[in-house]
């Protein structure tokens, strides 16, 4: 398959479809943190290019995650509401601000010259990705997990109005501008890094607002649905998205992602909590090597 | 690539399909198993005789 002029091996983005989708399944996450990164490293993807595949697969995955949280009535519907025009708008910026990296071309940078869009989104992956990778430590070592109370967490506290009520968590007096720039920054993250930012909400909504675990997973859904969307045209627009490609990623992976949901059952938590972090610190250090690899 | 609105339209709509298809999938083949699972009960007791 020709992908912006890069041949790929079919069966070798099924079988990577697969085993994202599996992992994600298995972890509980959307996958997305993984998957753009790793298209670029292992596929050589070129980065705009994984982020917007990355983008348009996670449209189908959000889809199914949305439709089964509703019919299991969990999440604040009101949360996601406060949070989406913003979310969108934020996807857009994120999609231009890549646009502006890939066109400003090269970069110099101890003596060598580099594309300024690797340099930038792959310190932006990095830091992402540890930064997750230290919230759900802090979840682990808080085992906030199991927690079915509300403790209402700093974000909820701020004075600032308007207010809403979010009943479903349920929480009072919770500022509506404070939900909103989450949102933005959600939907930048979405639109920049071409990932959903489940990673990134779960300890916001946990630790920053006191979610219930149970509600915090079922909110955000319909934000990552629009956002995925929102972000997925306008990288289309500039040429970014590769529909064939990403379809075969979304095949491979929404099946396999059933069976890594299986398989958690069967698996103790803390070997979960130690594969993702294991798989946290193998994507840092890909991403670390094709740095590396285009100085060397 | 294309870039046009069309293209860029199919890039949401067709992944979005794909997941409500998914979904109806889904339930299909759970409905199928919990159907299987309550043929597969031995009929009660008969205490009458």
């Amino acid at each position: 398959m020709d992908v912006d002029g890069h041949m790929v091996s079919l069966l070798a983005l099924a079988l990577f479809g697969v085993g994202v989708g599996f992992v994600a399944g298995l972890f509980g996450v959307g996958g997305g943190f993984l998957l753009t990164p790793l298209l670029t490293v292992v596929l050589g993807f070129p980065l705009p290019v994984a982020i917007g595949c990355g983008l348009c697969q996670m449209v189908g995955t959000a889809t199914v995650s949305l439709l089964r949280h509703r019919r299991l009535k969990q999440g604040e519907l009101r949360f996601d509401l406060l949070m989406l025009v913003p979310s969108a708008l934020g996807a857009v910026a994120g999609a231009r601000t890549v646009q502006v990296l890939a066109l400003h071309g090269d970069v110099e940078l101890l003596g060598r010259r580099l594309p300024l869009v690797v340099v930038v989104l792959y310190t932006a992956y990095i830091v992402f990705l540890v930064g997750s990778a230290l919230g759900l430590g802090k979840r682990a070592k808080d085992g906030v997990e199991v927690l079915g109370y509300v403790r209402r967490g700093p974000l909820a506290r701020v004075r600032l109005p308007p207010y809403v009520d979010l009943p479903a968590v349920p929480l009072s007096r919770v500022s509506a501008p404070v939900v909103a720039y989450v949102g933005l920054g959600l939907g930048y993250l979405s639109g920049l890094l071409g990932v959903g930012g489940g990673v990134a909400l779960m300890p916001a909504l946990l630790y920053g607002f006191g979610f219930p675990i149970r509600q915090a997973a079922g909110t955000g859904l319909l934000v990552l649905l629009v956002t995925s969307a929102t972000a997925t045209y306008a990288h289309a627009r500039q040429g970014h998205v590769h529909l064939g490609a990403a379809m075969v990623l979304a095949i491979g992976a929404s099946v396999s992602a059933q069976l890594g949901a299986l398989a958690t059952a069967r698996l103790p938590a803390r070997w979960l909590r130690s594969g993702l972090f294991l798989l946290i610190a193998v994507t840092v250090l890909a991403i670390l090597y094709d740095l590396l690899r285009q100085f060397g | 690539m294309s870039s046009t609105v069309a293209y860029a339209l199919a890039c949401v709509l067709v992944p979005f399909g794909w997941g409500v298809l998914m979904f109806r999938a889904f339930d299909w083949w759970q409905a199928r198993l919990r159907r299987r699972a309550s043929q597969a009960v031995p009929p009660p007791i008969d205490y009458s005789i």
